[in-house]
């Protein structure tokens, strides 16, 4: 609002700041109460962090495949991860949560490698015959044993933590943010 | 520096034009409380596109989805209650706010040459906000917003020829469905705003060219909108807002239980406003001039509405015949006094009238009321809504269906000793019948109506079969001949009430009433109350139960009274996690007496889980091919209180 418009009470012109000021004050009231409330609404996400995988062990570990699985070729395999999924009003009992790549090396590590690319999230391919991960979306591309092959993403694949526990694989299941050097969890 | 930056810009969008145009407006004779109607209205739309934007940032419309994601605004997200009841409650505004204006409007003959244009302009802005009402009523899909909105769309189908085609095109169907969301959504949150900011400029637009109709100036000096008018204009928005406020801390927003095509919503009303029409179509004589004229319901619910809301848009026109503002005032004082009494016929008759339908309808609402509190409990149970939405948390409720089976299957012999008599049969020819009231036949069990206090089985219940059998089962003194009882069943009544329990009862059940033996007492109510292995129980190793199970096995109560037979020589009990029974072959049998297994065996067939077959004495019908497993299971978990307890409610 501007108080260039000419006034016509210019006989008492306090009192015309008075108005004029009260009439600011109100109406600020009134359009600012709806207006911060549903802004609170919004960013609900911010104010209240929900944990949304559920079923997980006390360190975050979930089972993903059997341990048999992965003695075949000794080459990255993706993986589904299956879990409890609250998902805002919903919980879905055993739903996919995202994929892994995994694989066992000749010296018998396990090797966990979350699927989601760590430039700007999409999912990676595993080239059999080049021996290296690619992204379709911009091209990124890996080296087996995770590290950059080319500058378009800002690190290396996001290793996961991964466990062999009575034949089964569990991996510690996380995400990332995207796009800055250093791997730090959502 | 910031007035060449103002003027910069005025040069090139010449916006002080535009703020002297929006706030300069005169009004001649000064700013006055009357003028600010129009304003109010025009802020509560702000706050319902704010608000609205919000929820529609939240709301996800489908059937499986609706209701739950309301559910999550209102319970689980930051002041999500808040926004929601601001929007609830600011809708209702907005419709009182579009009466005043209206009768402001119409008292100060404001609606005459030349704004006649703009009057009409603002009757489509009221059926817009009233479009805008109906539809955002159906959008949490809770039974209250979908049984009151299946009337409307209902009533549209009633329209002669093209009613049922616009009906269908409404809900996207013959039924309702995702598709009637889908619809109502897009109209509500899409089509109905842009068309209420269109007219709303338009209404503006013809408002400011003719300029505020002054009735009187009464010699007072002009002034200027800004900011005379202004600052009316917002202590009035305050009010208002501060009574929408106050409405959303104080009531809330309801959410009754996720809709059930299934499930009758017998308290369906629509939303208070529409109260009027809602009373004026339970005349029976307005459906009668519906079928004398052929028009069906459309004659109550559309036809007369629209005639008299036709009188309404000629108001202008009949202005210009002598005596004409009089007759529009006059008639907008009868129309709203006349709307006014059928609302209040609608509240007294709902709320404070004493006859059956006025109770029918407040039982009906205080269970649509838990339902709906269940319904948000079960919700946040550690089980959470599954993805089949939240109907099926109901379904698989024992404490919502349990009382509704209990009402089919039970009632009828099992009678709530507060409800005795509502139960009548009638018999004889037509024309000649004769109506007798059914008397209990049964043990009173539990009331529906007061679900979470089931007598059967509880600790109150085993002291009262116990100590006063004969009072307990008197009921079944009604099993006779004369009441229609089947020969055997009337003996089989008799000899209940006749029975060794009966005389233990009145013999050996009197000793556990004396003050000395009541530490037995309690110990054996305890052992019985344990074998149901009911949450609230003590476990079977409990001090008091063993000491429980010691009298029923001995009979001793005291070093020096003794039952003359004790509960072991007539009934079979078997106790949980035991290899050897304490007692066999003896009828009734005990074990797991009141737990899930003995009830769905005593139901499933009495005459062999509770007499052995003739050993001893029955007179319950069995219900196996009465209730499937599942009603079964349900009716059993509800008697035994075997269900989903939230441990403290859950804060809004």
């Amino acid at each position: 609002m501007t108080d260039k418009t000419p006034t016509s009470t210019e006989e008492a012109p306090r009192r015309d700041f008075m108005t004029k000021a009260l009439a600011i004050v109100v109406g600020g009231i009134v359009a600012l109460v709806p207006i911060v409330a549903g802004l609170m609404t919004v960013i609900d996400p911010l104010l209240r962090r929900r944990s949304s995988v559920l079923g997980t062990d006390e360190e975050g570990f979930l089972g993903v495949t059997s341990a048999s699985s992965l003695d075949s070729t000794g080459a990255p395999r993706m993986f589904s991860v299956i879990a409890d999924l609250q998902d805002a009003w919903n919980k879905f009992p055993q739903t996919e949560i995202g994929s892994v790549y995994l694989w066992r090396t000749d010296d018998g590590e396990i090797k966990a490698f979350t699927a989601r690319c760590p430039h700007l999230g999409c999912t990676v391919n595993y080239k059999a015959n080049e021996k290296m991960f690619g992204c379709p979306c911009h091209d990124s591309s890996f080296n087996l044993d995770g590290t950059r092959n080319n500058e378009i993403p800002p690190r290396g694949m996001d290793a996961l933590e991964a466990k062999e526990v009575d034949g089964e694989i569990l991996v510690k299941f996380q995400k990332f943010r995207a796009g800055i050097h250093d791997q730090e969890p959502v | 520096m910031i007035d060449s930056l103002q003027n910069w810009l005025d040069h090139r969008t010449g916006y002080r034009d535009l703020m002297k145009e929006a706030l300069d407006e005169p009004i001649p004779g000064g700013s006055r409380w009357r003028y600010v109607w129009g304003s109010t209205l025009v802020f509560t739309f702000f706050v319902q596109v704010v608000t609205g934007f919000v929820l529609w940032a939240c709301y996800a419309p489908s059937t499986r989805t609706a209701w739950e994601s309301v559910y999550y605004i209102q319970h689980e997200m930051t002041l999500g209650w808040f926004v929601r009841g601001i929007h609830h409650f600011a809708a209702q505004a907005m419709i009182v706010l579009l009466v005043f204006h209206l009768v402001q409007v119409v008292i100060d003959g404001a609606y005459r040459a030349p704004r006649e244009v703009n009057f009409w302009l603002g009757l489509v802005l009221m059926q817009i906000v009233m479009g805008l009402g109906l539809t955002g009523y159906l959008l949490p899909w809770d039974q209250k917003g979908y049984y009151a909105t299946a009337v409307a769309t209902e009533i549209a189908g009633s329209v002669p020829v093209v009613g049922p085609s616009i009906q269908q095109v409404a809900q996207g169907g013959t039924e309702y469905g995702h598709q009637t969301l889908t619809r109502f959504f897009a109209l509500h949150a899409g089509l109905l705003p842009t068309l209420l900011v269109a007219f709303l400029f338009l209404h503006i637009y013809v408002f400011r060219r003719h300029a505020i109709h002054v009735k009187d100036t009464k010699g007072k000096p002009d002034a200027k909108f800004w900011p005379d008018q202004i600052l009316k204009d917002g202590v009035a928005c305050l009010a208002v807002l501060a009574a929408v406020m106050g409405l959303t801390l104080w009531k809330g927003a309801e959410l009754t239980a996720p809709a059930n095509p299934a499930e009758a919503y017998s308290a369906a009303r629509p939303e208070w406003y529409y109260l009027f029409l809602f009373r004026f179509l339970k005349y029976e004589w307005v459906s009668q001039a519906g079928e004398a004229t052929g028009l069906g319901e459309a004659f109550g619910a559309v036809i007369i509405p629209g005639a008299l809301m036709s009188v309404l848009v000629m108001m202008p026109l009949i202005a210009y015949i002598r005596g004409g503002h009089k007759f529009n005032v006059a008639y907008m004082w009868v129309m709203i006094l006349g709307a006014g009494a059928l609302t209040g016929v609608a509240i007294y008759e709902d709320w404070f009238k004493d006859d059956a339908a006025g109770r029918d309808f407040r039982a009906a609402y205080a269970k649509a009321h838990r339902d709906g509190e269940r319904a948000v409990a079960l919700s946040q149970s550690p089980s959470g809504i599954p993805p089949e939405g939240a109907i099926t948390l109901l379904r698989n409720d024992p404490l919502t269906q349990g009382p509704a089976l209990f009402s089919t299957y039970c009632i009828e012999c099992h009678q709530p000793a507060s409800r005795e008599g509502e139960w009548t049969r009638t018999t004889g020819e037509k024309g000649s019948e004769e109506t007798f009231v059914i008397p209990s036949t049964a043990p009173e069990l539990a009331d529906p109506h007061h679900p979470e206090d089931v007598q059967f089985g509880s600790r109150d219940w085993l002291r009262s079969v116990l100590t006063d059998f004969d009072g307990h089962f008197q009921p079944l003194a009604n099993i006779t001949l004369e009441n229609g009882a089947s020969e055997e069943r009337a003996e089989a009544a008799d000899a209940i009430l006749n029975g060794s329990m009966a005389d233990w009862s009145s013999s050996d059940g009197q000793k556990l009433t004396a003050e000395a033996n009541q530490a037995a007492f309690d110990a054996l109510i305890e052992f019985l109350y344990a074998q149901s292995g009911r949450e609230d129980a003590l476990t079977l190793d409990d001090e008091q139960v063993l000491r429980g199970r010691q009298v029923f096995e001995t009979g001793e109560l005291s070093p020096d009274v003794a039952f003359d037979s004790a509960c072991v020589d007539c009934h079979t009990m078997h106790v949980r996690g035991e290899t050897e029974a304490l007692s066999e072959d003896g009828y009734p049998i005990l074990t797991g007496y009141g737990g899930n297994e003995w009830l769905t065996k005593f139901i499933t067939d009495p005459e062999a889980h509770y007499a052995g077959n003739g050993e001893g004495n029955n007179a319950m019908p069995g219900f196996a091919d009465q209730l499937s497993p599942q009603q079964m299971d349900l009716l059993v978990r509800w008697l035994t209180g075997d269900y989903y307890q939230a441990e403290a409610p859950h804060a809004e």
